[in-house]
């Protein structure tokens, strides 16, 4: 790789991985495993960055690369990292949004994997079913049954959520 | 009920609430992709030289010296044939390196099965590695690697079996770490440990047994060779090393069987400091006496690539 290349990579680097954490966050639910999804994906990207980066939108590659990481990680892994002594993610300042983001994503996490992605990449990314297809390589029937069935199962997370919630509070 | 533009908002409400500063560096990134294209390129064995090599943060135990004369553009070069280099041991080789090899997937599923507190370890897709090296002289340079980590993230483990023709001659321990200091452009990696391009500097003559201090700030507290009695050695070193930014107490145990066949079980165990714990781990993911036994087991010797 010439070294102007190596710059661009860079740059690019600089410029986008915090957009792929924010898509490898919601798809993993966990910020330690999106920062490593997400460096598997740019190291990925290097070794073809030569050939990537004559692309116009090397994004969607990047997108891509990023979801076959962790739909192949998962697929193959038979045990989840489940760290034992991590602090947890602290945010700056607790409140109801924080509230909100953690049930969406416990939400999130009780949906199947492939559904999530789905999910993460027609509602988050904003992409067609035509593209998500192309993007998990699927047909477009299967990222509309997907989507119906990742919906389904969000929606239901979140009305447990909120119902356990609500009944939280109604006790105290 | 959540209907669609109330998803986009809450996603993206999700990603971005209490968003902690990333800590990806992307000189590590780029040192990662580095030794992801290296070890796709090549891996190359002989001589018995350690080099300690990084893919993801993830250590891979590979062998460098000899074969270092090996041109990249060679070694990544398409085609079926090997152009002779002059002055190249060997005379040139061409490796490949298969990611999820069958081999290498057998001897990561034998490893979970017994490795001393195996519940303790995980392991990823693509930590497992097989490597095959052609020579122009005819020699194979061929090795299978598992890598494992604590699931704690406090430690890796990386199991690596070796068959070299003509076989390895036996390393004494505690090289200096020469092949694997930083260079210009290594970094420290996502576990603290270097992951430059190995140099091509060869190894100073063995230190023997006893503790050396390397140039790097690097020292060896352990270096024992044992002969057992059937004949193959036993080396055992133990390195530690305060100069890595990212885990300044980092410390490796080495222990590698020579065989009397001329093959090679090398098994590595790194700490590795967990990100955000506060808490890092000054030990390595096992004993010595663990890791002994884990070289030393018959059933992990079959691992071994078959004589080709």
């Amino acid at each position: 790789m010439r070294d102007e290349e190596e710059q661009q990579f860079r740059e690019y680097v600089a410029g986008q991985s915090t957009r792929l954490r924010r898509t490898a966050y919601l798809l993993s639910g966990d910020w330690h495993a999106s920062q490593d999804l997400v460096q598997e994906t740019l190291c990925r990207l290097f070794v073809v960055w030569p050939r990537v980066s004559k692309m116009d939108q090397i994004h969607l590659y990047a997108r891509k690369t990023l979801l076959r990481v962790y739909l192949h990680t998962l697929r193959r892994r038979r045990w989840r990292e489940e760290p034992l002594h991590l602090t947890p993610d602290v945010p700056d300042r607790a409140g109801p949004a924080t509230e909100e983001r953690a049930e969406m994503i416990a939400a999130l996490a009780v949906v199947p994997p492939r559904q999530r992605a789905v999910l993460v990449l027609r509602f988050y990314e904003d992409l067609s079913v035509e593209d998500t297809a192309r993007t998990l390589r699927c047909s477009t029937g299967n990222v509309k049954s997907q989507t119906a069935r990742g919906l389904a199962a969000l929606r239901g997370a979140l009305e447990r959520s909120r119902i356990k919630a609500d009944a939280k509070e109604r006790m105290g | 009920m959540i209907e669609p533009d109330e998803l986009r908002a809450e996603l993206a409400r999700a990603a971005t609430v209490g968003e902690p500063p990333s800590t990806l560096d992307t000189d590590r990134v780029v040192a990662g992709g580095k030794a992801l294209r290296r070890r796709r390129q090549v891996l190359l064995a002989g001589g018995g030289v350690l080099a300690a090599a990084l893919v993801i943060g993830v250590p891979a135990v590979v062998f460098a010296g000899p074969g270092i004369g090996l041109s990249r553009q060679q070694a990544g070069a398409g085609g079926s044939t090997i152009e002779p280099t002059p002055g190249a041991p060997h005379g040139g080789c061409r490796g490949q390196t298969r990611s999820g090899s069958t081999d290498a997937l057998a001897l990561s599923n034998w490893l979970r099965a017994n490795m001393p507190d195996g519940r303790q370890f995980g392991t990823m897709a693509g930590w497992q590695v097989a490597d095959r090296t052609d020579c122009v002289d005819g020699g194979h340079l061929d090795s299978n690697q598992a890598d494992f980590r604590r699931k704690d993230r406090a430690g890796d483990l990386i199991v690596t079996t070796v068959r070299n023709t003509p076989a390895e001659r036996v390393t004494p321990p505690c090289q200096p770490p020469d092949v694997i200091v930083a260079t210009k452009e290594g970094v420290p990696s996502a576990t603290g440990i270097p992951t430059g391009e190995p140099t091509a500097t060869r190894p100073v003559a063995p230190t023997g047994s006893g503790t050396r201090t390397n140039a790097d700030g690097s020292r060896f507290t352990r270096c024992e060779t044992r002969t057992l009695a059937d004949g193959s050695t036993l080396t055992i070193e133990e390195l530690h090393n305060t100069t890595y930014p990212d885990n300044p107490s980092f410390v490796s145990l080495t222990v590698a069987l020579w065989r009397t066949d001329g093959t090679v079980v090398r098994v590595d165990g790194d700490n590795r400091v967990v990100p955000g714990s506060g808490h890092p781990t000054t030990q390595p993911p096992l004993t010595a006496g663990q890791l002994i036994a884990l070289a030393q087991n018959r059933g992990l010797q079959t691992f071994i690539p078959p004589a080709r």
